[in-house]
């Protein structure tokens, strides 16, 4: 190569290397690792769920027949007692209603209870994070449980005859105790042997109720699912279906609480877009109690409750209202009919 | 003169893909009937990112043993190619790269100044390591086990010397930018490194255009220019060529004595190879008084970096969430912006009071003033440490690597004789077998 092609050349690649330099420091500088310029990503990464709010009208067969307010500040669980007299749980208290919301009494806790369960018997026990209490139906203390592990965090409890349930999400177990508070096995725990895939229990919900075919039904919000456990622990079987279509459950971990209505079917309730549908025993869907147009978009979702007459109790802690649902034609769940229930 | 840019922007092209669609969505999509649920740890499957960080770990050690068996043993430029075509092909296109050593500085950072990080075993030893072989035996995760310095050996075409002046001056910017990230790491503010990593968009095959347009100079300026980002950018580069200095083995050039034939000379892309003394050195007055006005120079450099550090405080400071959402907050209450943010809802919802969030912005912005000061004297300093380092007169013999600068690639293997000499005679008895 001569000396003038080799100046030629190396101003070349000066002029490139410039060239490519200035290009860098335009990018860079243009660059938003921050985020200050939002995603600038187009609608279809936008977080948008309107379109997933709407309910065809002709699934929703429960009309909201009354509502009132639950008088707590962080209302956090409902329980309906063979007398269908309605509890709440929340702040640092139990609050209970008449059948038709008038305030009937209330009862200071200890601590913040997590969950509620009454028995047939009218014993309550409550959960108070890490472990449960027991009181007699006058409200008296009768006893308190000590946790089952380091990690315990209660969030339901479902009393049989013989037998309490207690959910801790903490653990990621089902607690089978009997109704003196003597632990006997814990359920659902992952088992390879058995089948049992184990709870997946990425928030603090785990719910659990007591089936009318005798199966304990436990909510596995991580995996989307609802499972059926035989009182020795067995899996019989489980439904559920993740998905944003009705019929499934939504989000990262639905559904979040259960209840069971006197012909056996499922009350199911999702929290992000508050639902609450009912299912068959099965999993099919039966229809939808109410959706987020009436509930909204909350991240506790809504504890429900089963009276003796089947009117599903539903408690909305965005609202901190009780709301009372009845079995209606398909069309709104809120009714004229709503409103202050005692009143 | 080869000129390959179609082949590197076609490269580049191929390499940084379409943009991934990576979002995650709220709702999830659904489903559609055959997907199944992944296997996951509780139906019994393995932790397998443990695992797999512990192999990563166990390459990283294997592959810096190999560079530096083939650097230091074999004298083999092309086992160090190989490796580093391995390295780029193991650590960048499949683990993606990262972790890596150069991010893994932030990770450690982070473990010194907040108590509630703990350091993952596979970031310590990523970060460890390499500067552990370093003090052993020189820049051996340099010259074939770094990606990042693998990929841009791949378009060194056509390399031109960058003058010493400029190579000097340049070379402060690792400094720099390793003080910064030290910085936004130490007061929570973002991984600087990470964010802007040049090629590993390319790795993922995910770049945005901004980050693509800024790999593809790099390694366009690169075809000319050997490694701009290990040289002139890298921050843990920064480091391990501080621990180069100390090491107990290096590369030389030579194998042997050498025979000053000054075939080396132009051998090196990289600007590493130092020439020998002069015969007859500059006067020792005009040395002494160079170096007397250095030293004095020093302090000065110090402070007018801390006075531009402190200047440059607010800016490093809106790097920080908190110090923005304040910001934000703020404009929004005295009526001087309209509307709102999802941030600065997101806030509200959460009912802590104002004053709590503007105190805690008022105290990391002290934070951020007193770090950016530290940071211009740092700055200033290695300015300072740079001039004193070319007013230092030392009497070289020889044609020498550098021991900051060289990354041990080996390229100078073969331009030397003693070097050629050496293999002939070692091949002689196979040739001469029957």
């Amino acid at each position: 190569m001569t000396a003038r092609g080799a100046i030629s050349t190396r101003a070349a690649a000066g002029l490139i290397v410039f060239l490519a330099l200035v290009a860098a420091v335009v990018a860079v500088a243009l660059h938003d690792p921050i985020g200050r310029r939002g995603n600038r990503l187009g609608r279809d990464f936008a977080y948008e769920t309107k379109d997933l709010r709407p309910i065809p009208p002709d699934l929703i067969r429960y009309a909201e027949r009354a509502a009132f307010d639950a008088g707590l500040a962080v209302p956090r669980a409902i329980a309906v007692d063979a007398g269908d007299k309605i509890y709440v749980a929340g702040d640092r208290a139990v609050v209970w209603f008449t059948t038709h919301g008038a305030p009937a009494g209330a009862r200071a806790l200890d601590g913040e209870p997590t969950c509620l369960a009454v028995g047939a018997d009218g014993t309550w026990h409550v959960g108070l994070g890490g472990h449960v209490e027991v009181f007699d139906p006058a409200g008296a203390r009768a006893a308190a449980w000590t946790p089952h592990g380091a990690r315990s965090y209660i969030t339901a409890i479902a009393a049989a005859p013989d037998a309490i349930f207690v959910a801790d999400a903490g653990e990621r177990l089902v607690l089978l105790y009997r109704p003196d508070g003597a632990f006997v096995r814990p359920i659902g725990g992952r088992d390879a042997a058995r089948a049992i895939p184990g709870l997946v229990v990425p928030s603090p919900f785990l719910d659990l109720a007591m089936g009318k075919d005798g199966l304990l039904r436990v909510t596995n919000p991580g995996r989307r699912k609802v499972e059926a456990y035989s009182l020795e622990g067995d899996l019989c079987f489980a439904w559920g279906e993740a998905g944003a279509a009705i019929d499934r459950f939504c989000g990262c971990c639905n559904p979040v609480h259960l209840a069971v209505l006197p012909d056996g079917a499922l009350v199911a309730a999702e929290k992000g877009l508050a639902t609450v549908k009912v299912c068959e025993p099965d999993g099919a869907l039966r229809c939808v109690v109410a959706g987020p147009d009436l509930l909204g978009e909350n991240a506790l979702g809504c504890d429900v409750a089963v009276d003796s007459r089947g009117r599903i109790v539903v408690l909305d802690p965005a609202a901190k209202k009780v709301r009372i649902f009845e079995p209606a034609p398909p069309g709104g769940s809120r009714s004229q009919e709503t409103g202050s229930a005692h009143e | 003169m080869r000129f390959p840019i179609v082949p590197t922007l076609a490269l580049v092209a191929i390499l940084s893909g379409g943009r991934a669609a990576a979002e995650q969505r709220f709702p999830p999509p659904d489903f559609s009937p055959g997907y199944s649920l992944p296997v996951t740890e509780a139906q019994g499957a393995p932790a397998r990112a443990d695992a797999r960080g512990y192999i990563d770990a166990a390459v990283l050690a294997g592959a810096l043993a190999l560079a530096s068996y083939l650097a230091l043993g074999r004298r083999s430029r092309r086992g160090l190619v190989l490796l580093g075509l391995g390295s780029l092909a193991y650590f960048g296109f499949y683990r993606h790269g990262c972790i890596c050593p150069v991010g893994a500085v932030q990770n450690v950072v982070l473990a010194i100044t907040d108590p509630g990080y703990a350091l993952p075993l596979t970031a310590a030893l990523f970060f460890a390591l390499p500067l552990l072989f370093t003090l052993f035996f020189g820049r051996a995760f340099c010259a074939a086990v770094c990606p990042l310095g693998a990929v841009q050996d791949v378009v060194l075409a056509s390399p031109v010397a960058v003058p010493g002046w400029l190579a000097r001056a340049l070379g402060l910017v690792p400094f720099v930018y390793l003080g910064a990230a030290v910085l936004l790491v130490a007061t929570g503010s973002t991984f600087l490194i990470c964010r802007y990593d040049p090629f590993v968009g390319f790795f993922r095959l995910s770049a945005g255009l901004d980050l693509t347009i800024y790999g593809a100079a790099l390694l366009i300026i690169g075809v000319f220019v050997g490694r701009p980002y290990c040289r002139f950018l890298c921050p843990y580069g920064a480091l391990l060529g501080l621990v180069s200095r100390l090491s107990w083995r290096r590369v030389t050039i030579t194998p042997a004595e050498c025979v000053r034939c000054r075939l080396c000379e132009d051998a090196c892309p990289f600007g590493a190879i130092t020439t020998p003394s002069p015969e007859t050195p500059p006067a020792r007055r005009a040395g002494k008084t160079a170096l007397a006005v250095t030293l004095l120079a020093l302090p000065l450099l110090m402070g007018l970096g801390a006075l531009a550090g402190r200047a440059l405080s607010p800016a490093f400071a809106h790097t920080h969430a908190t110090i923005r959402l304040a910001e934000r907050v703020w404009l929004e209450e005295a009526g001087e912006v309209e509307g709102t943010t999802d941030q600065s809802d997101a806030f509200r919802a959460t009912g802590l009071a104002l004053d709590d969030l503007y105190l805690a912005a008022g105290a990391l912005r002290a934070r951020f003033d007193t770090g950016t000061t530290i940071l211009g004297v740092f700055a200033g300093l290695a300015a300072g440490a740079t001039l004193l380092r070319v007013s230092l007169r030392r009497t070289r013999r020889d044609y020498e690597a550098d021991p900051a600068l060289c990354l041990a690639c080996g390229r100078c293997y073969r331009y030397c004789p003693v070097e050629t000499d050496r293999g002939k005679r070692h091949r002689k008895p196979r040739e001469a077998a029957p």
